[in-house]
């Protein structure tokens, strides 16, 4: 499991630039899945149709790349469960002022 | 050097595509303003509300600042929203240079009275605005689509709208240049109401609808109304328009349809802002309500004009359209645009590998909000100077207008300035 908590830590550092929070804290990844030297990670967007969605995709595949021992990444972007802002970290929700 | 960072590398343009569309509204803005401030505005009293100067004004702040920075979001949202890429970016380039040069030429035209450059400049400005369309509409094309969100319709519509409007007034500077004889109050109508309803509503709205929530991040609201509001919108503006060619006979029932079509968008607004998850409203969304706000104050007055309030409600009523619902709407949807663009073209290379600023970091936000508390309600006041006939009033507004615009532009500047002249910069870390 050390890989997978590597891969966690790196994704902690794509941020959304619009709103300042990491990926992860965000809760935008939805699930990571190991299978050797491959990663298939799910992730979505804040809203359908974010323009930031490709560069996103970009991002954490790089991110996910920097684990040692990852060869290839597969990101693939969902829709259905929609993201809400239920799913960011209590941290985050802190940080932003988020109201529920 | 800078490395390019579009949204998405096979669909956007480059970065100066929209950015020196952005520039030139940047720059108009707080002109247009404090040319009014000086006095430019002042034949609105006197009711010679066709004269050459206050034709200047309006076309310098409608090809000067709105279009440059409609086509300028234009071109980087339709390839996001239709998912597919300019047709012709090298193409931008030329209808740039031709707005701009029409531009000079028309407003020259104006402040000289000379039909020449007139015809020459709204020729050009016309040729610059029908190779845009041929541009986007082309893109919409190859998007190959079968059926797109209601906006995809809407942003269409407005195009058309675009194309209608430019037309008639490229064909109205070119009668003038030949002075041939036309009906030139029916000619004035279609272009005004094609323009101001057609176009500029039509899109205003298509736009919002999908801007709004994502910049507020709302969620879970309904947008039942988006189509009715839509259609009623392109409805009453088709209506004003012809309403012109035919003696202003069905010019209530448009205006009915448009009052109900834009009560409807307010409808559908109050509930994205309202189920908006972020307690603190950022300038954009302020801004977003106050134009929401202007426009329903420019309807007000335009039924009081109707109704036999005069024809100072009815230039209000266009003041008000044009930079209270229009200019408000565009300052407050730049501020969120202009950063995000800027940001993904200077730190899309470097996120994730080294610390960079958020986008709201490239300017100060403070100003942002101080630039709020004195455009919208100097805007309102400018309009209520026009409505009474108060013409110290309103420069005096439009001196405020001025400051705030100044300060809005001063964000903007904070934005493009490093890319316009860019600070050194450490090399990219090694890729793996």
């Amino acid at each position: 499991m050390e890989i997978e908590e590597k891969i966690w830590e790196e994704l902690k550092t794509v941020y959304d630039p619009e709103i300042g929070l990491n990926v992860v804290d965000l809760g935008l990844i939805y699930g990571v899945e190991i299978e050797g030297s491959r990663v298939s990670i799910r992730m979505t967007v804040t809203t359908p149709g974010c323009p930031l969605q490709v560069a996103m995709e970009q991002w954490v595949k790089e991110a996910v790349m920097r684990v040692p021992g990852v060869e290839e990444v597969e990101v693939q972007v969902v829709f259905d469960p929609p993201w809400t802002p239920e799913r960011m970290s209590g941290e985050a929700r802190a940080m932003l002022g988020y109201g529920f | 050097m800078i490395g390019l960072t579009p949204l998405s590398p096979s669909l956007s343009p480059s970065y100066w595509v929209p950015a020196r569309y952005f520039i030139l509204g940047f720059l108009s803005f707080p002109l247009v303003h404090l040319s009014m401030a000086l006095g430019a505005g002042r034949e609105l009293f006197r009711g010679n509300f066709l004269s050459w100067e206050v034709a200047g004004i309006v076309h310098w702040a409608i090809l000067g600042w709105l279009l440059p920075v409609v086509l300028g979001a234009l071109h980087q949202l339709i390839p996001v929203l239709l998912n597919a890429g300019l047709r012709w970016p090298r193409l931008a380039d030329l209808y740039y240079v031709l707005l701009l040069g029409g531009l000079f030429l028309l407003l020259a035209g104006f402040l000289r009275g000379t039909g020449v450059l007139l015809g020459v400049g709204g020729g050009t400005v016309l040729s610059a605005v029908l190779l845009a369309l041929v541009n986007l509409g082309a893109s919409f094309v190859r998007s190959h689509r079968e059926r797109g969100p209601v906006q995809y319709y809407g942003i269409g519509l407005s195009l058309l709208f675009l194309g209608l409007t430019a037309v008639a007034g490229g064909t109205m500077s070119v009668l003038l240049a030949l002075n041939s004889s036309f009906p030139f109050l029916s000619f004035l109508g279609f272009h005004i109401s094609g323009g101001m309803l057609g176009w500029l509503t039509v899109l205003i709205v298509a736009v919002a609808y999908r801007l709004i929530p994502m910049f507020s991040l709302s969620h879970g609201y309904s947008v039942r109304w988006q189509p009715w509001a839509l259609a009623l919108l392109a409805a009453g503006a088709a209506g004003e328009m012809v309403s012109f060619a035919l003696a202003g006979r069905i010019s209530l029932l448009a205006l009915g349809a448009v009052t109900v079509g834009f009560l409807l968008f307010l409808r559908d607004v109050a509930e994205i802002v309202a189920r908006r998850r972020r307690r603190e409203m950022e300038p954009v969304t302020l801004y977003s309500l106050a134009a929401c706000a202007a426009g329903l104050l420019a309807l007000f007055s335009g039924w009081v004009s109707l109704a036999g309030g005069g024809w100072r409600y009815g230039v209000a009523a266009m003041y008000l359209g044009l930079f209270g619902w229009g200019s408000l709407m565009a300052v407050g949807q730049m501020l969120k645009i202009v950063p995000f663009l800027t940001w993904l073209h200077r730190f899309g290379e470097r996120a994730g590998k080294e610390k960079v600023p958020l986008a709201r970091e490239l300017y100060s936000e403070k100003a942002a909000r101080f630039s709020f508390f004195l455009l919208p309600p100097a805007t309102v006041l400018s309009g209520l100077g026009l409505a009474l006939g108060e013409g110290t009033l309103f420069r005096a507004m439009e001196a405020l207008a001025f400051g705030g615009s100044l300060v809005w532009a001063f964000c903007m500047w904070q934005v493009v300035a490093p890319v316009l002249f860019p600070p050194r910069m450490g090399p990219l870390p090694a890729r793996r």
